[in-house]
């Protein structure tokens, strides 16, 4: 269903911006205009979900994604292909990069410094200049040491960083299909030394800038949506007893999540969604 | 006011340590020990939370040594045990507390196998693992499912493992093949029973709780650790994916939500056995079945009207500009019919099996795929019992008449193509002389019940062609034998004298006498034992009471002739064909079928009397064949043989004196004449007067024979040589009668 980010480079300009005025996608107005507002910003005291945001190259959909969500929580992101490939000239000459090794600045020099004028109309270099300012470079999900602490210098300038020191997230969101299946059949292969749960999430979403853009925030909302629900059961402290949990107490975060993937399916019907727990 | 910025300010050192920790993981080692006590049972919940989630990380993070994980077991345990055993514990402190319970279990277990006489650790891990275990089932899902994670722990620790290298025990993984066999904290069979208890557990909760996708997806997720590390359970762990079902929540409404259960179970249990068919090589006997078993998922999930889209698309052939089809009837409109489908022309192009039984001409009705709609077969049982009960018979019948009408018109015009791709069919192409033409081709009667005859002219018009037949039917693919021809008169003669010599063949290797015909005297019953005896007699009937023959007709009566009457007679029919058989089996070899014979002229005679025939004439000329067929080849060896035949045949009729006069013909033979005559005269007396004449005329006409004539009729009529003319035959006694 994705689209090839290769054929990006064959349109010869992006399509125009849908007018504002309209409304075009109600869905994602709302979803800025009614849920993300409730989140608070981030404060030491306020609890938040750690995210992580997967798709293929680790360069616009995960990128987009990364943006939305590190204004407001711990967030890091990864690409599960086996290389960083980005549209060249033809559909047969693609960009191709090294995962963890290549930073997003040198992704935009040397592109630039090729052929300008085709990388500026295709929107790479637009799109390599935003990834340069989220973080250092693309990452491999695969080599992806979990738990890990991310205290370099380098992971300490990323947007987002401040919670993932420990190197683990609650949440993990793939933009493809792909991707969620390569996700969760690593995971299995690790075999899961941390004992941690995680929720692994997919939001098909294309693979072109104005889908990265609406995906975005859709996935802001699940985001916010989540992070709700885990607040909740933080506040309900001490009333659910270990030993006779019932009640609201049986309405945890975990077992809400089908629940508010469901409301939330209901809103973007036009990204299908997808969602697992697995083990870290 | 005070205690909570105490708190606060505590949590602001505590993170600050963290990020201690977190650049350093040696700092663990000093670090960990001074937090516990701030972060235990006792503390307030932020820093219980807080302390818990440190924990956690530190057993979990793979930045940390191994040593300084094992070195921090002892200390850690209490203040986990601490935690379960608070009352009214917070939700997510008990949740990483289970986490991290699962992380520090393998280091627990080594340290104690380690050290077998520190009891102290191992009771506090049991203590742990006990309260957990005791919760498993009544604590929230979110903690369950770390619970889960936990047995899952247990059973990868307590099964048996792989040892890498024996000679550096600490880097080995922990397993049960590390625990010596007299460890007395932890003995292994205790603990193996145990960890297969919990894969049972494990495992029961694919089956028990289909309905929370969040228990089978953390379950399915974690046993992918267990197939990956411990190949001794795989087996059992695959059977119970493939036994699980993650669709059975179809059944239930299609909420929102469901649809996201069912979606998630699916995906990732085709995730863990894509998972697990990665690791088997091709020819893994599970390898094919996990596979089938992934494209049955997908089908049953594709199939499914609600899987994936909350409401089915509308339909592309729904009418926009018009009514739709399917509600004119409720709003009465009046439309027209639409434009029936007349049922397909049979006599063209290619028929199937759907267009030989379609009758309806509604267009949709024609289109209608039982498979699909119903799938179940069950369901189609249910709808189909029901209409078949109700269907009005007359209409029932006149349907099975269309269809078979039309089956027959389809097999004449699938024969008449044949044939004329047959003849069409190349001569060229007809290997001549090929041996392979003698194959084996039985002649079938027509399948279809017809008449052969009908067939017939057709079939041998086409004999000439038969070879390029062969071979044009090669072409065709079709497996249906060509029909069987109508046998002509020379074949069907043929063929009956076939099955009649298959009647005697039959006879060899029987007993000549069961093993109850000697005992059982008068009583016995003719053809009641599966013997020789028995057999002859039953062919001997067959012969001579045929039921489609009346006996009284001349024609039949004279079978027999008909039979030796070849050149005259073509309307040869199967009892002439039998009596022929029999006199040849007899003829044969006379001399050890004697009894035969006899048993034969019996059922001969005795039918002729049945049927109040005073000539007997079938047994007269029975008698007249087997005689002629013998005398041959009489010489005066045979003279008892002889004998006895003229002594048992029922009756002597005036043909055999006859035969049995011209013997003297012979000069070497005119003693068995003479003999024979002799004995009819003196043991069948009702004979007497014959045997007698009969002598006398040997003695009037041959010469050569007087002598011994002469010497017969002192015997029995002495008086006849007395008087050289002998008394008037008087004319009742023509024949005699069974002495």
């Amino acid at each position: 269903m994705s689209v090839d980010p290769r054929l990006a480079g064959r349109a010869s300009k992006p399509p125009p911006p849908p007018p504002m005025e309209s409304a075009p996608d109600s869905h994602t107005m709302d979803a800025t205009s009614e849920e993300t507002p409730q989140i608070p910003p981030p404060t030491d005291g306020g609890y938040k979900l750690k995210f992580c945001t997967v798709c293929a190259s680790n360069n616009n959909r995960s990128m987009e994604a990364h943006l939305q969500l590190s204004a407001h929580y711990p967030v890091i992101s990864f690409g599960t292909g086996s290389l960083v490939r980005l549209p060249g000239p033809s559909i047969s000459q693609p960009n191709v990069y090294n995962f963890n090794t290549t930073s997003y600045n040198s992704m935009h020099d040397e592109l630039a410094s090729k052929d300008p004028g085709l990388y500026k109309r295709n929107g790479i270099l637009a799109m390599l200049d935003r990834n340069r300012n989220v973080k250092y470079g693309p990452e491999r999900f695969q080599d992806w040491p979990v738990g890990n602490p991310r205290m370099n210098d380098i992971q300490k300038t990323d947007r987002g960083w401040e919670g993932t020191e420990g190197g683990v997230v609650d949440i993990v969101i793939t933009c493809e299909e792909r991707c969620w299946d390569s996700v969760v059949d690593d995971l299995i292969n690790r075999g899961a030394p941390l004992n941690r749960p995680v929720h692994v999430f997919n939001v098909e979403i294309k693979d072109n800038h104005e889908e990265a853009l609406k995906g975005g925030q859709a996935i802001l909302d699940l985001a916010a949506r989540l992070n709700k629900a885990a607040n909740e059961e933080r506040e309900v402290q001490g009333s659910e007893n270990w030993d006779a949990g019932n009640g609201k107490a049986r309405g945890g975060f975990d077992e809400r999540v089908p629940e508010i993937l469901a409301e939330w399916q209901e809103k973007y019907p036009q990204l299908p969604a997808l969602w697992t727990l697995s083990w870290f | 006011m005070a205690a909570s910025s105490q708190i606060a300010e505590t949590l602001k050192q505590l993170k600050s340590a963290r990020l201690i920790v977190l650049t350093d993981p040696n700092a663990y080692l000093q670090i960990l020990p001074g937090i516990l006590p701030m972060v235990g049972a006792g503390a307030a919940l932020d820093l219980r939370r807080w302390g818990s989630d440190f924990i956690a990380e530190a057993f979990a993070s793979p930045a940390v040594p191994f040593d300084i994980k094992q070195k921090l077991v002892t200390s850690v345990l209490p203040v986990l045990k601490g935690y379960f055993e608070t009352p009214d514990e917070d939700t997510g402190v008990i949740k990483t507390a289970v986490q991290t319970a699962a992380s520090v279990y393998q280091f627990a277990f080594r340290y104690t196998i380690n050290n077998p006489l520190d009891s102290q650790t191992w009771q506090t891990m049991s203590a742990i693992k006990s309260s957990i275990l005791s919760r498993v089932d009544v604590v929230p899902s979110g903690v369950r499912i770390c619970c889960i994670k936990f047995l899952q722990v247990v059973v990868l620790a307590q099964t048996p493992g792989v040892i890498s290298d024996p000679r550096v025990p600490s880097r080995n993984e922990v397993s049960l093949s590390l625990v010596p066999r007299d460890h007395p904290l932890i003995p292994p069979i205790n603990l193996q029973a145990e960890a297969t208890g919990f894969l049972d557990r494990l495992l029961g909760i694919l089956q028990e709780s289909t309905s929370d996708a969040l228990l089978v997806t953390a379950t399915l997720n974690s046993l992918g650790g267990l197939i990956r590390a411990r190949p001794s359970v795989v087996n059992k762990i695959v059977n119970a994916l493939l036994n699980f079902n993650p669709l059975k929540l179809m059944n239930a409404p299609m909420t929102p939500k469901n649809m996201v259960m069912i979606k998630s179970m699916w995906k990732t249990t085709k995730a863990v056995l894509n998972n697990v068919n990665a690791r088997f090589p091709p020819t893994h006997p599970l390898h094919e079945r996990i596979k089938a078993h992934n494209k049955e998922l997908d089908n049953t999930i594709t199939k499914a009207p609600a899987a994936g889209k909350k409401r089915a698309a509308p339909d592309t052939d729904e009418p926009t500009d018009g009514l739709d089809h399917a509600k004119r009837q409720r709003l009465g409109a009046d439309v027209p019919e639409p434009p029936a489908a007349p049922p397909k022309d049979l006599t063209t192009g290619e028929v199937s099996y759907a267009d030989l039984f379609t009758l309806t001409t509604n267009h949709a009705l024609q289109n209608f795929d039982v498979t699909e709609h119903i799938p179940s077969p069950e369901n189609l049982l249910r709808i189909l019992l029901p209409v078949l009960l109700s269907i009005d018979k007359e209409r029932m019948n006149s349907a099975v008449n269309t269809i078979r009408a039309r089956y027959l018109a389809l097999q004449e015009r699938q024969r008449l193509e044949r044939l004329q791709q047959a003849l069409a069919a190349p001569a060229s192409k007809a290997p001549v002389g090929d041996d392979d033409d003698e194959d084996y081709e039985p002649e079938y009667p027509s399948e279809d019940g017809k008449p052969a005859i009908e067939k017939t002219r057709d079939v041998s018009s086409a004999d000439n062609v038969a070879d390029g037949e062969v071979h044009a039917l090669d072409h065709l693919g079709s497996s249906s034998l060509p029909f069987p021809g109508l046998l002509s008169r020379d074949e069907s003669k043929k063929l009956n004298r076939g099955y009649v010599i298959k009647l005697f063949n039959q006879m060899e290797g029987l007993p000549v006498h069961g093993p109850q015909a000697e005992s059982a005297g008068f009583n016995r019953l003719a053809g009641s034992e599966y013997d020789r005896e028995s057999w002859i007699t039953m062919i001997a009937r067959i012969a001579c009471r045929s039921t489609a023959l009346d006996m009284k007709d001349p024609d039949v009566k004279s079978g027999f002739k008909r039979v030796l009457d070849r050149q005259s007679d073509d309307d040869d029919d199967a009892l002439a064909a039998i009596r022929e058989a029999m006199k040849l089996y007899v003829l044969q070899d006379f001399r050890s079928r004697l009894d035969v014979a006899i048993d034969w002229l019996h059922e001969e005679w005795l039918n002729d009397r049945r049927e109040e025939l005073i000539e007997v004439p079938n047994y007269s000329e029975c008698l007249i064949a087997l005689l002629d067929g013998m005398l041959p080849y009489y010489d005066v060896r045979d003279f008892k043989h002889l004998l006895r035949f003229l002594g048992e045949i029922p009756t002597v009729t005036m043909d055999v004196y006859e035969r049995i006069k011209n013997l003297a013909k012979d000069p070497e033979r005119v003693i068995l004449a003479t003999q024979s005559l002799t004995y009819i005269c003196l043991y069948r007396p009702p004979s007497r007067s014959l045997g007698a004449h009969s002598l006398k005329k040997i003695f009037d006409d041959f010469p050569d024979a007087k002598g011994a004539a002469r010497k017969a009729l002192l015997k029995v009529w002495p008086q006849a040589l007395e008087s050289e003319q002998p008394p008037m035959i008087d004319n009742v006694a023509k024949k005699d009668v069974t002495a």
